[in-house]
């Protein structure tokens, strides 16, 4: 198990327990996916990347000839161009799309089923590594931990570029961790796994480059123990030169994927390094948010933002198994050291040290990926916004060392007392309730997911950003609809992001107007989601509906003139 | 385990890094890509216009050919700022004759921007030609118009000659320096990498040896 030099290598029973589990895992989540994708409404950044995606598709299929992708006509997001934005996510849609040629309604109805396989590649991914770290039941608890993290499922749906990256990152780190095991030998290729997963990683969201610099740094680490290792005899592993140059194999694999799928790279292949310099250099656009009951600018956000969200955001039980799990990997890392520098001093054996060596780095790069990459965000906070969405790509690694934490703990109880197990294992189940009950509660928002500890939703209501990405207004669309049937039209309704996803839900005699914070233009209704002050917009105007969970709001439609047919002044609730 | 050719041969990574990038050399040295050059346009007037080709409408317009290897002809295509999925096609004539046909789809066209259509032949005779271009399959909502000269109406053409073939290697060399750069460094990553590691493997197999005979 998660031991200096020694191996997870569980029994029989053990493994099956944990393949049943993770069965089990997959059918609840397809079965889940396919009955309720269509309750999950469009978000504020669907529509540009709809328009993103097929812009790829076109210039896919005409083979290059279509330049839209590699010269960005879109020219929609100032701060950093679509053409430099990966392809992995937005391309299979976008060819979806143009194959069966999807009118708006449809495309979204796609782009909600098919973004929900990236979570389940999460969760795969997420089983295999903690498996790989620590057997079997580490994998089963982790993928579990991972599903009933209620903003993780709800942003599985409709984020589609943030899950990407948290799916192909776990996929990634799992890649690297296989590869350091592997690439002292011929014949399974580890270096074309690790390339084609970084390669993903990178193409899903340039941030991703971040599992490179892991990659060399857990690679480095080896080498160097291996080196140091050297005077304690000769070994039986590949020489250096090998292994060196499968893992710069490893690297040209995944620029050439990159060059494969990525128009702006085909069309300036040598302009990787200046690409990358742009995006290191780059800032995110200033969007504020709600942090502690105050609106904060993203320059001026403290550095306990990450920690804060990562304490109200995750379920108790994640998080407390979270930290024990960093606790148990440091634990672990520093034994490692230690027996190391044993061996060192007493002139012990080579392949005993290189065991060693292989363990640490593999811990160090699991390290690295959670408490490292968690570490340059808080000291680089003005990068965030929107709550946990930014850094999603964490909650898999906390999932990982939560599912070591409790495979050890079990392990741990199962060899004093049988009963003891039984009992820490009813505990921990009941630990899920609470999450899990919380998703069916918010359904289908579970993005708006507080602790218990902090609260609740309630809790963080007028403190925290609640329904950042406006999925809610899908239903007050849909509300508004029906409320106003059988009126003639058009009415007029003002409404915020995201404009196409609520145009798509309001009903022919309802025509939406954009600009809402034009008050000059005459409309009849307003529909916004509840963030900064866009809910105060039109003050005077009586509300007619909220969209509401656990008695918050977090949208809201306003009728701001009398309407022949309905009732002035209007009763809220109808 | 270490998988080997054969005892005290250089691992499997050696040889195949050498034989891949002897694979690309080779490939870029002998794969030939057709070299083309375009020559002036013929009919640029005072003036452009813009003719839709609709079904059952031709367009006529002089090729002028002046030197051998006339192998397609160019224009100025206009797409109305819409995808259409006609099919544009070109036909070479003498006299009533048809010498070669050319045709592309219209799907990618940009709009005000050229097309090339190929010939099925290259002719090495010079003079004036006659090409008419037609789209049989479009409709009002599918078409592409030709840009034409503003005086004398026929489409803008330019001719588009075969200069020969060359290799891949020396196609990006004149037309991709980047790829070139590319390609010419993977294949030296490959060579060098594999070269070391053969090496590498070699001497240590040697010293093995030369250990066990003394021993």
């Amino acid at each position: 198990m998660l031991e200096p030099g020694g191996r997870a290598e569980p029994g029989r029973a053990g493994a099956g327990w944990a393949w049943a589990g993770l069965a089990l895992l997959g059918v609840v989540y397809s079965v889940l996916v396919l009955a309720t994708y269509l309750d999950y409404g469009i978000t504020t950044d669907e529509p540009l990347h709809r328009e993103w995606g097929q812009t790829l598709a076109d210039y896919f299929l005409s083979w290059g000839r279509w330049r839209g992708a590699a010269e960005n006509p879109l020219d929609v997001f100032p701060f950093i161009g679509m053409s430099v934005y990966g392809t992995v996510f937005d391309l299979p849609m976008g060819l979806w799309s143009r194959l069966l040629e999807l009118d708006l309604a449809g495309f979204y109805r796609w782009a909600h089923l098919f973004s929900p396989l990236w979570g389940l590649l999460a969760l795969g991914s997420t089983a295999a590594l903690a498996w790989r770290l620590g057997g079997p039941e580490a994998g089963c608890w982790a993928s579990w931990l991972l599903f009933l993290c209620p903003r993780f499922y709800g942003h599985s749906f409709n984020n589609i570029k943030d899950v990407p990256l948290t799916a192909t990152m776990t996929l990634a780190v799992l890649a690297i961790v296989a590869a350091l095991d592997r690439l002292d030998r011929d014949g399974r290729l580890p270096w074309l796994g690790l390339g084609l997963a970084m390669g993903l990683c990178v193409l899903t969201r340039l941030n991703g480059l971040a599992v490179v610099a892991i990659a060399l740094g857990g690679l480095g680490l080896m080498l160097l123990g291996w080196g140091i290792n050297r005077r304690l005899g000769p070994a039986v592993r590949a020489p250096l030169e090998e292994i060196v140059f499968r893992a710069l194999l490893s690297l040209v694999a995944a620029f050439l994927v990159n060059l494969a799928l990525w128009p702006f790279l085909q069309q300036h292949p040598l302009e990787a390094p200046a690409i990358l310099q742009f995006i290191v250099s780059q800032r995110r656009p200033p969007i504020p948010s709600l942090f502690l009951g105050r609106i904060i600018g993203a320059s001026a956000l403290p550095w306990y933002y990450l920690p804060a969200w990562l304490a109200i955001g995750l379920p108790p039980v994640l998080l407390l198994g979270a930290g024990a799990g960093l606790l148990l990997l440091l634990g672990c890392l520093g034994r490692g050291l230690v027996a190391w520098l044993r061996i060192q001093l007493r002139r012990g054996g080579r392949d005993e040290a290189d065991r060693l060596v292989l363990d640490l780095a593999r811990w160090a790069v699991v390290l690295v990926w959670v408490a490292g990459l968690a570490g340059y965000l808080m000291l680089n906070s003005g990068q965030l916004y929107d709550g946990m969405r930014l850094f999603l790509f964490l909650l898999p690694g906390l999932a990982c060392l939560a599912g070591l934490a409790f495979s050890r703990l079990l392990a741990l109880a199962a060899r004093r007392r049988s009963w003891a197990a039984w009992a820490l294992a009813g505990l921990l189940l009941a630990g899920l309730i609470e999450p899990a009950a919380a998703m069916i509660r918010l359904h289908p928002y579970q993005v708006v997911y507080f602790s218990s500890l902090a609260g609740g939703l309630p809790g963080a209501e007028g403190r925290f950003d609640l329904d950042y990405w406006a999925g809610s207004t899908g239903q007050a669309a849909r509300w508004l609809t029906g409320y106003t049937r059988g009126l003639k039209g058009p009415l007029l309704v003002k409404v915020t992001d995201p404009f196409e996803g609520i145009a798509l839900s309001l009903g022919p005699n309802l025509k939406p107007l954009p600009n809402y914070r034009v008050k000059d233009q005459p409309a009849d209704f307003f529909l916004t989601v509840r963030r900064w002050d866009m809910a105060d917009f039109y003050p005077q105007a009586p509300v007619i509906h909220r969209v509401e969970r656990q008695g918050v709001c977090l949208a809201v439609v306003k009728q701001l003139r009398p309407v022949a047919g309905l009732p002035w002044p209007p009763g809220e609730g109808r | 385990m270490r998988l080997t050719v054969g005892p005290g041969r250089p691992p499997l990574l050696a040889w195949g890094s050498l034989v891949l990038a002897a694979g690309l050399i080779s490939a870029a040295l002998l794969i030939r890509l057709p070299e083309r050059t375009v020559g002036p346009v013929e009919g640029s007037g005072s003036g452009t216009a813009v003719a839709p080709l609709l079904a059952q409408r031709k367009l006529e317009a002089t090729l002028v050919s002046e030197r051998p290897g006339l192998c397609g002809v160019r224009v100025q295509v206009a797409t109305y700022a819409r995808r259409n999925t006609c099919r544009l096609e070109a036909r070479l004539l003498d006299g009533g004759k048809v010498l070669a046909r050319a045709g592309r789809g219209a799907e990618w066209f940009e709009d005000f921007g050229q097309a090339d259509l190929y010939f099925d032949r290259a002719f090495k005779e010079t003079g004036r030609f006659k090409v008419v271009f037609l789209s049989p399959n479009s409709s009002p909502r599918n078409a592409v118009g030709l840009i034409c000269d503003g005086r004398t109406g026929r489409p803008l053409t330019a001719p588009v000659y075969l200069a020969g073939r060359r290799s891949v290697l020396a196609w990006l060399a004149a037309n991709r320096k980047d790829y070139h750069q590319l390609l010419v460094g993977l294949v030296l990553f490959l060579a060098g990498g594999g070269s070391l590691v053969g090496l590498g493997a070699g001497l240590r197999a040697r010293g093995e040896r030369k250990s066990r005979t003394r021993t």
